[in-house]
Parts: C-alpha cells; structure tokens; sequence
C-alpha cells in the first residue's frame, strides 16, 4: 500500500529523517514509536505532503507521491489526523466535519460519513452545534478523528492521538481506533504512549535519530528487552 | 431630538459605507495575514473606473456595480498571482514593502495617466439629492451606497458560510495546516480570496464615487479609516468589520456635530485607544493581531 525507501526529510537545513525505510500493508496496522524527537511526526507530515522529501520516495499504490501536496495526497485517500487535534476553533462541531469531506473523492458521500461519524462516536452528534475549540480535550480528538474519516480514507494516519488526554479518555479513544481498525481501514499510529501504541498493532517500527533502529509484530517488540527498557519503563520481572 | 435622529441616520449610513470600504482589507488579513497598503489605492482605482464607466458608456456605476466588480475580480486575481504569491510565506516586512511599494506605484501611475484633477460625477436627478425620512435629511448618494454595503456583507457571509470554497477560506483562515490536511490547496484559497477582497473593495469605491470627489491620492484618506475600522471591529471578523464601521460612523458623526474641527481627529484618537488596550478588536480573535501564516 504505502512504500517508503531511503526517505530524508526535514526543516530548512536540519535534516530530521535520514534515510527511512518503511511498508505498509492494505489493512495493517502499523505504530510507529520512539522517543521525543526523532522524526515521528516529521515522517508523518512528510507522507501527508505538509513536507517535501529532500531525498527518497514514498508510493502509494506504486504512485510516487513524495512532494506532491498535501491537498493532492488527500485526494489519494491518505489522511492525517495532526499532533494537538487542531480543530477549526470558531467553526462547529459540525461544520468541522463537514470540511473533512472537502476533498472530491469524498464530497458526493458527504451526509453518508457524517452519518457514519456520528454512529461511531455518539457525543459528537450532540455536540454538534458546540465551536470546536470549546470541546472537552477527549472529545476534540473523536472530532478530529471523526473529521478525518469524513475525507474517506484508505489509509488514515493518526497523530499521538493519546497526548494530553485523561486516561479515561485515551481509553474511549482507543476503543474507536479498535473499531476503525476493524472495519478494515489501513492505520498508520504515533505514539509516545508506546504501551497503547504496541497492542492495537500488527506491526511496529522504533524510530530513533531519523532511522529505523528495530521493526516487528506488536508482540515481538513489547517482548523486546530493550523496548522495554527504553520504551515501556518496564522491567525484565515486570 | 431631531437633531439626535439625523445625527443617528447620518451615522449609519457614514458607517455602513466605511464597513464596506474596509471589509476587502479584513477579509485578505484574515485569510492570508497580509495587511495590504494598497489597499486605498484599490478603492481610488475602484472610484475611477465607476468615473470612466459613468463618462465614457453612460452607465452609472449604481447599474454597472457588478461589472466593476467582475473586472476588479480578475484585478484581484492578477495582484495576487503577479505580485503577493511571490510573499505570501515570507516575513511581514516583504508583504508590507510590496504593498506599500504597489500603492506609491498605483497612485504616481494614477496621477500620470488621469492629473491630479479632482472629479466628481452627478446620478441623482436634481429633486432628488435627499428625501426626508421622519424629518430626517437622508441624502440619497449615501443611501444608495449604505444599500449596497449591506447587500455585499450579507452576501459575503452566506458565501462563506454555505460554499465549499467559501469554508475553505475560511477554514484557511483558521488552521492554515489542518485546512491542507483537509485536501483544501491554499493557494487557490489565496487566489479567490485576493480576488474576493479586491472585487469588494472596487465595487466599494465605485459606488462611494458619487459622494466623494475621487483623485489620485484619495486613497490615503479611506485606507487610514479602512485600518481604524478593521482594529476597531476586530482583525479577520467579518461581523467586526460591520460593527466598528458602524461605530466609527456614529463617534465621526455624533464628535463632527459637537466639535467639527475635531472630526478628523477620531480616527487617530480611537486607532491609538485601541491599539493600547485592546489590540484584536472589540470581535477579534485574541492575538490576531500577532498572527502570520505558520
């Protein structure tokens, strides 16, 4: 589904990804984790087209689409749900939906998703009419998930969806990754919550200095000593 | 009480006119964080062209309005894909020496081609400057105008608020990133909003034409009261544009009838106020005025 090879990217003249190597299946779900810093998000945006490859390729479906946009990688059915949510604050619940289905392949279904939408996380539906920025941290994450369904994914990437959230919150929000997950839709996860991030995954990679230093099944790498150690701040008795 | 009134009506009909002379200005800002200098010569070119209408075809620009702003449109259109592209991710400084740059361009441009002549042009049928409404003088130049003032504002919101397009401006304006992650391509939104906000602003200057002189320096006058509107109102609100064009309507009127001499003055006066102790406007977003496209 999504091909990464030999990918640099990064800020000006501070290179962040140097040098990426990383595959997607239709329908896995893959974690990407590691620690503050080194390139999570930055591979993300890069994907999305926020950022151009300085070197490297990504595919999709054996297009390339490294550096094509990020309005024109949505139209290509990849999606990313940003870091911190980032609602439209001074529009609705509502209305921030909507424009999840700005893209074309995704506006003819509009009312449809919405509906979706809805179906899946409840609370929306009554907060509809409620400005964005006046939800509840967990509730701004189902809408910001929710709003990136809308534009019809094939592949939805979902950007430390747990951040700053109670756990009671991480846990409603998870529930509706698991739901997501099973309907069939290809998900590519950030996390610093590398626990969470290792049991809803098929598979995972451990990003550390803009490379992948180790990559497995969700079970391989939470039974793996030194994510452990590093990762889970768990101990070989634990 | 009469007086009272016709200061009232004086005030919203000033105050509906300089909402819309302001509002191209505000609705670029909050989109595209650009605050443009040539904005007034925008509106001095718009005066013109309803002037060149009127005197060369006949049609007076209450009628040819729409044809000024279809052909103000692509004016908007060519401003941004000739000149603000090339700025539009750069420091502040480079839009503002654009712009500024464009102004003192149009203006010398203005100058040269139509002299500094000031020119006037005469709709109202004589009998007809002013009716009276309640016993309040209401002079209808300024009436006509106010009309169309509120028919541009309201027409602007519902394009906003019921377009695709329109959201995505507006989406734009709110979360530049996440308006991308949505699929929207910001430089079209750029490109229809400078085209939007132009249009309005010629459409603006040409039905202002009949009740100002227009030449070529006109625009340094209504740009100062776009800017006082536009802070006053709030930066990027649109119901703030309307609010404190409003506003500064009625302070202008109400002070000109108490101490004429200090009419002028409470532009600059309200413009200081403001700045201090209030900066994003009375409907702003808090810290609008700090914002530039991240």
């Amino acid at each position: 589904m999504i091909e990464i090879r030999d990918l640099h990217a990064g800020y000006g003249d501070t290179e962040v990804l140097q040098g990426i190597d990383l595959d997607v299946r239709a329908g896995e779900v893959v974690a990407i984790v590691g620690a503050n810093g080194v390139g999570k998000t930055t591979l993300l945006r890069t994907i999305a087209g926020l950022i151009a490859p300085s070197r490297g390729s990504i595919t999709a479906e054996g297009e390339a689409i490294g550096g094509l946009g990020a309005h024109r990688v949505v139209e290509r059915g990849i999606v990313m749900v940003p870091e911190g949510r980032r609602l439209f604050p001074r529009m609705t619940v509502r209305r921030n939906l909507e424009i999840g289905a700005y893209a074309a392949r995704a506006r003819p279904r509009l009312k449809q998703s919405l509906e979706e939408v809805y179906a899946l996380f409840p609370i929306l539906r009554e907060r509809e009419d409620q400005l964005g920025g006046t939800l509840s941290g967990g509730q701004q994450q189902m809408c910001a998930i929710g709003r990136g369904l809308m534009a019809l994914p094939s592949v939805l990437m979902l950007d430390e969806v747990s951040l700053g959230l109670a756990p009671i919150a991480v846990k409603r929000v998870y529930e509706a990754v698991r739901a997501i997950r099973d309907r069939g839709l290809t998900l590519i996860i950030v996390e610093q919550n590398v626990g969470q991030a290792l049991k809803v995954a098929d598979r995972a990679y451990v990003i550390q200095g803009g490379r992948v230093v180790l990559s497995g099944t969700g079970r391989e790498l939470t039974n793996n000593e030194d994510v452990r150690r590093a990762y889970l701040g768990l101990t070989e008795h634990a | 009480m009469q007086a009272i009134l016709q200061l009232l009506v004086s005030g919203v009909l000033l105050g509906g006119v300089y909402a819309l002379g302001a509002l191209g200005l505000n609705l670029i800002f909050g989109v595209a964080k650009v605050v443009n200098f040539a904005h007034g010569e925008f509106l001095m070119l718009g005066m013109f062209a309803a002037y060149w209408l009127m005197t060369l075809t006949g049609i007076n620009p209450y009628l040819g309005a729409p044809i000024i702003g279809a052909a103000f449109f692509l004016v908007g259109l060519a401003f941004y894909a000739g000149l603000m592209r090339f700025t539009i991710y750069k420091p502040e400084l480079t839009q503002v020496f654009a712009t500024l740059g464009l102004s003192i361009l149009l203006q010398n441009a203005a100058l040269v081609a139509w002299s500094a002549d000031y020119r006037t042009i005469q709709i109202m049928p004589a009998g007809w400057e002013s009716i009276q409404v309640l016993g309040a003088y209401v002079p209808t130049n300024r009436l006509v105008a106010f009309l169309y003032a509120v028919a541009i504002l309201l027409a602007v919101l519902v394009f906003l608020r019921s377009t695709f397009i329109g959201r995505a401006i507006e989406a734009v304006s709110q979360d530049l990133v996440a308006a991308r992650l949505m699929g929207i391509d910001p430089d079209r939104v750029f490109l229809m909003t400078f085209g939007l906000g132009i249009a309005i602003t010629g459409v603006a200057g040409g039905v202002l034409m009949p009740s100002f002189y227009a030449f070529p320096s006109v625009g340094s006058f209504f740009v100062l009261v776009a800017f006082v509107v536009v802070v006053l109102g709030g930066l990027g609100s649109i119901a703030g544009t309307i609010l404190g064009g409003l506003l500064l309507g009625l302070v202008e009127t109400g002070i000109g009838y108490v101490a004429p001499d200090l009419k002028e003055a409470t532009h600059f006066v309200l413009l200081i106020l403001l700045l201090a102790v209030r900066p994003h406007g009375l409907l702003g977003v808090k810290g609008a005025e700090k914002e530039t496209l991240k």
